[in-house]
């Protein structure tokens, strides 16, 4: 699971993400699902990357739990799933996902979310909520510069996640590089009230093929796979950075990367998860 | 609990899910672009 991307303005919260699930080590699609989980009992959905029970996971905890609204979900659940993943942390890939849950929050009388990774990234540790308003994953010099524009929420999601289909990518505790965005489109809105979704383009990807942007049957959308306004093209190092962005992005990287190489590497890598979850 | 708890190979097995629910089946990629809310 690859792409997601998640946008909060004042009245609403807008999440676009890919719908392929592709083994890690080529590729290669195995299968299409939704990464976005509606939870409407609590004015909330939550945006899955990684394992595929990492959703079965979060829905469970969410519905075990019984959280009264959004505000005690984003109080709690970064510990319940940490509590969770410790016990099986084979289940769950030592931690190679993200979790973004984004709802309606009471207490603040807006929309709100928060990210969680199951493993620690540059400093931050795992299970550890951060309050987003913007998320794009993944993200390169190909999508720097995004603007997300509300009016236009529908095309200008799905143009990020064309250019994040053009790319070639490198999963986590993977050395291996290929596109990684695919099978559908689809975007889901959620304000005070509903909770929306809907498929916005089918990409001609199969089961048991890897993902090719540059196929003829991807022709068509031309127009989407060139840069463009809301995504061009840029040297990160170009283009200033908000405060919150934790480093030049290649540092950062390689720093997640070859932290989480070594634990897959090292056939200890559990013991080293263990020491996490229990930070 | 009981979701929980029949997640895995021996499930995905179970069910002939196979590869797809099988926990090495990971795709998270650690790329990420992140705004926080200025509160």
């Amino acid at each position: 699971m690859s792409a997601a991307n998640i946008f909060v303005t004042d009245t609403a919260v807008h999440v676009f993400a890919d719908g392929a699930c592709y083994e890690p080590d080529t590729g290669i699609v195995q299968g299409f699902v939704s990464k976005i989980a509606k939870m409407p009992h609590i004015q909330a959905v939550a945006a899955i990357t990684g394992t595929p029970p990492i959703r079965m996971l979060v829905e469970s905890i969410v519905g075990e739990k019984d959280y009264a609204d959004f505000d005690e979900c984003a109080a709690r659940f970064g510990e319940d799933l940490r509590e969770r993943v410790r016990k099986v942390p084979e289940y769950f890939d030592a931690g190679a996902f993200f979790v973004t849950i984004a709802g309606w929050s009471a207490k603040a009388g807006a929309p709100r979310a928060f990210v969680l990774n199951g493993c620690r990234d540059n400093g931050v540790d795992g299970f550890r909520p951060r309050p987003v308003k913007t998320w794009i994953q993944p993200h390169d010099a190909g999508t720097v510069g995004f603007k997300f524009d509300e009016e236009r929420a529908e095309d200008c999601g799905l143009r990020l996640l064309e250019a994040q289909r053009r790319q070639r990518w490198s999963p986590i505790y993977s050395k291996c590089e290929f596109h990684a965005v695919g099978g559908f489109a689809e975007y889901t809105k959620l304000t005070q009230s509903e909770i929306t979704t809907k498929v916005i383009h089918r990409w001609p990807d199969r089961i048991g093929e890897k993902i090719n942007p540059f196929s003829k049957a991807d022709e068509g959308r031309g127009t989407m796979a060139a840069p463009t306004s809301d995504v061009h093209a840029a040297s990160p190092l170009d283009d200033p950075l908000p405060t919150s962005f934790r480093g030049p992005l290649k540092d950062r990287e390689e720093m997640l990367f070859n932290n989480l190489g070594e634990m897959r590497a090292d056939p200890a890598h559990r013991a080293a998860l263990v020491v996490a979850l229990e930070d | 609990m009981a979701i929980f708890t029949a997640i895995g190979t021996a499930f995905a097995a179970a069910i002939g899910g196979g590869a797809f629910l099988a926990a090495t089946t990971a795709c998270a990629i650690g790329s990420y672009y992140c705004e926080e809310p200025n509160e």
